[in-house]
């Protein structure tokens, strides 16, 4: 079936708006993306008809909303190549995740001495996590230095992730340099060193499925609103192994088997890790997000995206004074574009272009120790998803045209 | 809020009141901050920076005369517009007078319905060092009247 991007975009209503009185160019993906109807009439559908608690009540309704619940939780399942949904816990979101897995895995295996390997371009999410529990356990952080191209060096990786790295974690895309990283080479590399692999899939996720189990890593995580679904769900991902082995990390309800005042024992998996009631509605419409883009079919959506990345990098190029980070290869990348204007404070740029009714993301990306390797304060990034246009991809051209024309010659007022 | 402006920063917020389009307005806002002379390199010190702000904005204060002269340059042009309304539009006034402005003022241009709150919030920590240096300057003038 043809990629029909018209279609496509009359799926997301908010697409059809104006902004500013300009009309909208959503380019900032990468923070979260729009809803489908599907999504939207779904979270609708839950609550007009079949809201309940779950996993408890001895009623018709409470059985409906726990098969919706668990039904979405084996559509992550199946995206994520799995057959065992066991291995899936449901979260607030990316960072929730990690430092579940962090505190729970981390408080018992990390100890004085240890080493987490995290790239330089981490999100602030793959990375507070584990300063914390290492700062608790005397553990210390090793950063990996990227390649020319902004995605991590193997040869030095080599060098770094050594008998001490206990812990490696990476996101397998970069939120701010959109560079595709190395995903198995690096895992090979720390699972040589029997360390805990987890990969930060959040800026993944959204262009191709994971088939996790293949990729030969520990733990993933990922956000359900970067994907089309609802902000406030995310899912941790791990080897059911390694999650019975790991004590839970939040206590309340729903995650226990038995209490006494004397002695707690813990639900089986993946509820043991689920306390208390959860984004129920969310959840349910998350699935409703997964079906979509099963429905679009990945492979178009890769294709359509490819289209966006070359035709991106190429209308870029020609900006005066833009330079952009990130591979330059397009197979290397998705469709994520930070650069810098020269002259050009990014948070001029920002507004600027908000004027104009073009939506991206100004500042330090939540990745401040790679700001500081690039010698930048801050990046504008313009980041495209399955609904973008070329034509979207022209006016932010033409717009960061007139920003840097505006910038550098300012008018006489009368 | 204060209900009349000095002239000249009633004029710049009047000016901008009056332009419908957000791009139009920010375009006017950065030429208000072309107008701002930069200030001499060694008043960019961290003793000037204000802090809680994105981009980077010094600000100060002289008295001369009785009168407080303001200054200040901030290297992100919105920014610069923004702080033009302060050191071009209550340049001059005595402390006291400084002092009965109200920086809310600037809702009434319409330029920060649309900045992130960080932004808003630069605007008013450019105008809480402002105002600070304008106390010290009335309580040592009134010393000095005493």
């Amino acid at each position: 079936m043809p990629y029909d991007i018209d279609k496509i975009r009359h799926d997301f209503p908010i697409l059809s708006r104006q902004v500013h009185g300009k009309g909208l160019v959503y380019l900032d993906n990468g923070a979260t993306t729009q809803k489908p109807r599907a999504v939207i009439e779904s979270l609708v559908d839950f609550y007009e008809n079949h809201n309940a608690n779950i996993h408890r009540g001895a009623h018709g309704l409470g059985s409906e909303a726990t098969a919706a619940y668990e039904q979405a939780r084996g559509r992550v399942d199946r995206f994520l190549g799995g057959n065992n949904g066991n291995e899936v816990v449901f979260t607030r979101n990316t960072t929730e995740a990690v430092n579940l897995l962090a505190q729970a895995w981390g408080r018992e295996h990390l100890k004085a001495g240890d080493e987490i390997a995290l790239p330089i371009s981490e999100h602030h999410a793959n990375l507070v996590p584990w300063y914390m529990v290492a700062k608790e356990k005397g553990a210390k952080l090793v950063m990996l230095p990227l390649d020319a191209d902004g995605r991590v060096d193997l040869g030095r990786a080599a060098e770094l992730i050594g008998p001490r790295t206990k812990v490696l974690a990476f996101a397998w895309v970069s939120n701010v340099l959109g560079g595709i990283n190395p995903a198995k080479e690096l895992l090979a590399l720390g699972r040589a060193q029997g360390a805990l692999t987890f990969v930060d899939a959040a800026q993944a996720a959204p262009h191709f499925p994971l088939a996790l189990t293949d990729l030969g890593c520990d733990a993933a995580a990922f956000s359900a609103h970067k994907m089309l679904g609802p902000t406030g769900v995310g899912v941790l991902w791990a080897k059911e192994s390694l999650l019975a082995a790991m004590p839970p990390w939040q206590g309340g309800g729903s995650m226990i088997s038995r209490v006494t005042p004397e002695l707690v024992t813990w639900n089986r998996l993946p509820w043991k890790f689920e306390a208390g009631t959860p984004n129920i509605a969310d959840v349910v419409a998350f699935g409703a997000a997964l079906q979509y883009l099963k429905d679009l079919g990945w492979e178009a959506i890769a294709e359509h995206e490819a289209k966006l990345t070359a035709y991106g990098l190429a209308r870029l190029a020609e900006v005066p004074g833009l330079k952009l980070y990130g591979p330059t290869e397009p197979g290397r990348r998705v469709a994520v574009f930070s650069f810098k204007l020269d002259g050009v404070d990014p948070t001029d740029a920002g507004a600027l272009l908000d004027a104009q009714g073009i939506e991206v993301r100004v500042g330090h990306h939540c990745c401040q120790p790679l700001m500081d390797s690039l010698g930048v304060p801050g990046l504008i990034r313009a980041s495209a998803y399955l609904y973008n246009t070329e034509a979207e991809l022209d006016a932010l051209a033409e717009g960061l045209k007139k920003v840097t024309r505006t910038l550098a010659q300012p008018r006489a007022r009368a | 809020m204060t209900a009349t402006l000095p002239p000249k920063l009633q004029a710049m917020v009047d000016e901008l009141a009056g332009i419908d389009d957000l791009e139009e307005k920010y375009l006017v806002l950065i030429d208000m901050g072309s107008e701002v002379p930069d200030i001499p390199a060694d008043r960019k010190t961290p003793a000037c920076l204000i802090q809680g702000c994105q981009s980077v904005v010094h600000a100060y204060t002289t008295l001369e005369g009785g009168k407080l002269r303001l200054h200040g340059y901030a290297d992100a042009k919105i920014v610069n517009g923004m702080l033009a309304l302060l050191v071009l539009g209550l340049d001059g006034l005595t402390p006291r007078e400084f002092l009965a402005v109200d920086p809310r003022f600037i809702e009434k241009t319409g330029v920060i319905q649309t900045l992130t709150p960080s932004r808003v919030n630069g605007f008013y920590n450019i105008h809480e060092r402002l105002k600070a240096e304008a106390l010290i300057a009335l309580a040592q003038g009134d010393a000095h009247a005493d």
